[in-house]
């Protein structure tokens, strides 16, 4: 699978106006988003292995240019909003009273993963009950001809189980965690995240969520506007792709400056 | 030009009939010493003669043949008459013309001559157009050069003629007071004519800002209402308006667009892109019962006489809304030929029972008032339609909702957008409900059966419900009861207590494609029975258990009685120990007939005594006695 984006930085203070112009362009509301990023790294050291390849078998797909190299990994899942239950019943009855057309937000995208019995109560976020999605992403491709970023990613929903314990088998260790919180829109084909990066203050438990404390000082979002691919190799499909990012970027010209971002620091490589 | 050559062409002597005849100078009386003047060759050349017929009878074009001869004829009489007057006189005699020249000869001279008057004029023009030409070349060289001639543009280079006004002398004072006075009358002439035009524009002006504030106005009450503005893609000199639904699927048919347009007295109107005005139809679901029809729905008003754009816009919408269904309905039906749907003659039908049919089409509502049913199935219909109408509704808004889910994959594979769930909940609820009554009223059988028989029995019904017992949170789970699984459950109790329960179930789709029955039965134990949740595929399958069941109860019955009669083994029948002459027998059976039993006492002749569920029949009870 590739993924094709294009970021922007947006400051605390356009956050609101860039909203605004996102549910203008898409025509939908902001569909609450909220991510608990966690960061693993292999346990051993590039060193030991001296260019053993099976070291990082498991972690990615081969990658000849970077055989040896070893890759973050990452898990990702939604975090049960704790308003969501009454989220949920404040929706039922504005339906019950007014039949107003107000789009209902109570579900995310996959609302039956939340469906684990610890909805409505923040402290009862299990982390290991959690479905995780295992994502993989490789360095960006240097391509100077598409003016977007592109680069290679897995992902692997996991239904059942203790991924966490499955990752710390597979040989990684955690090194980090973040939570991203903000909003999501789709336009056409286009998944497009308006975020902000906190961190948690203990660590594995995003509640409460008032005890989050923005990364960036200045508390600054993230725009980040990404199509998903099925394979490079399909031309046509990049193309298009492509253009229908580019089609935002213009759509939202003055609003926010999409570009493409920078490649090395978006390295998924251990150093 | 050829017609009117004889006429001038006469001979010299005889002046031309235009020239004044000679007649009334020879009444003064004066005798001229000079000899007879030769006429002027001017008068008669073409070029002076031209242009005296054109300013005596106008241009050649009203000159006809007929004309022509009509006053040659005249000319000829008069000619006459003064022939007859002359000889009267006999004082002057005419010189006879001299030999004619053949006319035939003349017109040639003359036609040469007018081809030479004609080269010239033109030689005359293309100097004039070389002279305004180069004088304009010197202003505008880029545009005066067109026009300039080839020869000239080669020799005399460009804007080397130069022009001023000349500066007239001194006038008189009297030319001078004319030309004031022209002046001033010219001016005053174009002032009133420049008033006048100023008048008219701005009172067009008025009338055109007249038109653009109602436009304006409707615009913004079309706004008002919550109709979505916006540009036209092929007329953006154009306001549109879209009144389509968004999440109508993706085909352009569906897109509902309209052009807003303005009348001449400034009156909005809307003009539909996608569907002519002739498609004014609605979708109408008729039931049919042995080719009559004995249910219609009603369609929906019509409120197109309802002046006002939004009323016209509406009125759009819920056409574009009925087109759309109708569409998609055949979309459906087409991959439905299983289940009993058929796509003809531009309609959809479908199959009820053996006889009955529900069929969905297209009808201009103009035409369905004029249409009466027998209407016992009215409501049947209405219901029907309404359903459809929900379900497209709420496939409207399931779409809207999967716009909002993070996208697919991208790949090069265009995904397949399957039909709407529109038929198939309509569809299953009918078939559950033809194949509930069926069940119930071959249950019903068998029970009347076994109460003719005096035995205790009787069947209890929970019919499926989805629209009424369910306290529902939403709208759309609501309407998402409609199309899930249909089971009705319904309680059978049997003599000598047997209860079984049938849940008939019907899904039109995998796993089932109809309906089956899951039968649960139970009793006191004393009988066979078939463990478990049994299922069965067929209405004969499962009336078939049925009957078993009752044949068993009953025997459970007479066992429970009658201590002496014992089952064999786990069939339907019971012997009674005793002697040899008294060796009883009894069979129990049931059919979808009736229910009967069959006796035999010592080996002897059988007997038999059947229920058909008529009254005034003995009891089993006391027949088995009697036995």
């Amino acid at each position: 699978m590739h993924e094709l984006t294009l970021f922007a930085h947006v400051p605390t203070s356009r956050v609101h106006h860039v909203e605004r112009a996102l549910t203008t362009v898409t025509g939908m509301q902001g569909v609450p988003l909220l991510e608990h990023h966690l960061v693993y790294k292999p346990k051993r050291n590039r060193q030991s292995v001296g260019g053993n390849t099976a070291g990082n078998g498991s972690s990615g797909p081969p990658n000849p240019a970077g055989a040896g190299d070893f890759y973050y990994l990452k898990l990702v899942t939604e975090i049960p909003q704790p308003d969501d239950a009454t989220q949920y019943q404040t929706a039922t009855s504005r339906h019950g009273i007014g039949g107003s057309d107000v789009m209902d937000v109570d579900s995310g995208p996959d609302g039956e993963n939340k469906a684990n019995g610890n909805h409505g109560k923040g402290t009862a976020y299990d982390v290991r009950e959690q479905r995780w999605t295992i994502r993989f992403s490789d360095l960006p491709e240097v391509n100077g001809k598409r003016p977007v970023t592109s680069r290679m990613i897995h992902n692997a929903t996991v239904y059942d189980g203790d991924t966490l314990a499955f990752v710390d088998s597979l040989g990684y260790m955690l090194v980090s965690e973040y939570i991203l919180a903000g909003s999501y829109f789709v336009y056409h084909n286009i998944y497009i995240t308006l975020t902000r990066t906190l961190v948690p203050s203990k660590p594995l438990s995003p509640f409460p969520k008032e005890a989050l404390q923005p990364l960036d000082s200045a508390d600054a979002n993230v725009l980040q506007a990404s199509i998903k691919v099925l394979s490079a190799n399909e031309q046509e499909t990049m193309n298009k792709g492509v253009e229908e990012l580019k089609m935002l970027r213009n759509e939202l010209k003055g609003v926010a400056d999409l570009e493409l971002g920078d490649r090395l620091s978006l390295d998924t490589r251990v150093r | 030009m050829a017609a009117s050559s004889p006429t001038p062409s006469s001979p010299p002597p005889p002046p031309p009939p235009l020239l004044p005849p000679p007649v009334p100078q020879s009444q003064s009386l004066l005798l001229a010493l000079a000899s007879w003047p030769d006429p002027d060759p001017r008068t008669s050349s073409l070029s002076s003669l031209i242009p005296r017929i054109q300013s005596e009878r106008g241009p050649f074009k009203n000159v006809t043949e007929e004309s022509l001869l009509e006053e040659i004829a005249a000319a000829e009489r008069q000619q006459h008459d003064d022939l007859l007057d002359a000889s009267k006189d006999d004082d002057q005699v005419p010189p006879p013309p001299e030999d004619p020249p053949n006319p035939r000869e003349a017109l040639g001279i003359k036609r040469q001559e007018l081809m030479k008057l004609v080269e010239q004029a033109q030689f005359e023009a293309m100097y004039a157009l070389d002279f305004v030409s180069l004088l304009l070349s010197g202003v505008r060289p880029a545009h005066a050069e067109a026009s300039l001639s080839r020869h000239l543009k080669e020799n005399v280079p460009s804007g080397t003629l130069g022009s001023e006004p000349t500066r007239k002398k001194d006038l008189s004072s009297s030319a001078k007071a004319d030309s004031e006075a022209i002046t001033k009358g010219w001016r005053s002439e174009a002032l009133i004519q420049s008033a006048g035009s100023l008048q008219a524009a701005s009172s067009r002006l008025v009338q055109e800002s007249e038109r653009e504030e109602t436009f304006w106005e409707d615009v913004l009450d079309v706004k008002k209402e919550g109709w979505a503005i916006c540009r036209i893609p092929r007329e953006p000199q154009y306001l549109g308006v879209r009144f389509g639904f968004s999440e109508a699927g993706a085909d352009e048919k569906y897109r509902g667009l309209g052009v807003l347009r303005k009348g001449t007295d400034g009156a909005i109107t809307m003009h539909d892109l996608g569907n002519s005005n002739a498609n004014r139809n609605a979708v109408r679901v008729r039931i049919l019962r042995d080719d009559r029809v004995v249910g219609t729905s009603k369609p929906f008003t019509d409120d197109s006489q309802t002046s006002g754009i939004t009323g016209m816009i509406q009125t759009a919408r819920n056409y574009a809304y009925q087109h759309e269904l109708f569409l998609e309905l055949a979309r459906e039906a087409r991959t439905l030929a299983n289940l009993g749907f058929r796509n003809t003659d531009e309609a959809i039908t479908f199959e009820l029972g053996s006889k009955s049919s529900v069929v969905i089409d297209m009808m201009n509502t103009a035409d369905l008032s004029s249409e009466t049913s027998e209407s016992t199935l009215d409501d049947l219909a209405q219901g029907l339609s309404m359903a459809l109408h929900l379900l497209l509704s709420h496939a409207h808004r399931q779409n809207l909702k999967r716009r909002q889910l993070p996208p697919p994959i991208l790949t090069n594979r265009t995904p397949l957008t399957p039909p709407l769930f529109l038929l198939r909940p309509i569809a299953s609820h009918l078939r559950h409900q033809s194949d509930t009554d069926e069940f119930i009223a071959s249950t019903q059988k068998l029970i009347t059966y076994a109460q003719a028989a005096d035995l205790k029995s009787r069947i209890t019904l929970a019919r499926c419900h989805n629209c009424f017992s369910k306290d529902f949170e939403k709208v759309e789970s609501a309407v998402d009861s409609l199309g899930g699984f249909l089971e009705t459950k319904s309680t059978i109790v049997f003599p000598g207590s047997w209860k079984i329960i049938v849940l008939v179930q019907t899904v039109l789709g995998p796993s089932i494609f109809g309906t089956r029955f899951v039968v649960q039965t139970s009793h006191d134990g004393g009988c066979a029975t078939l463990m478990g949740n049994n299922m069965f595929n067929s209405q004969a399958e499962v009336q078939r258990y049925l009957q078993w069941s009752l044949e068993r109860s009953v025997i459970n019955h007479i066992q429970l009685k009658g201590d002496r009669w014992t089952q064999i083994a786990m069939s339907n029948e019971m012997t009674q120990a005793g002697e040899q002459s008294q060796y009883k027998r009894l069979r129990v059976e049931v059919d979808e007939r009736c229910l009967y039993i069959r006796w035999t006492v010592g080996g002897g002749q059988d007997e038999y005594y059947q229920w058909t569920g008529d009254n005034g029949k003995k009891p089993l009870d006391s027949l088995v006695k009697s036995i």
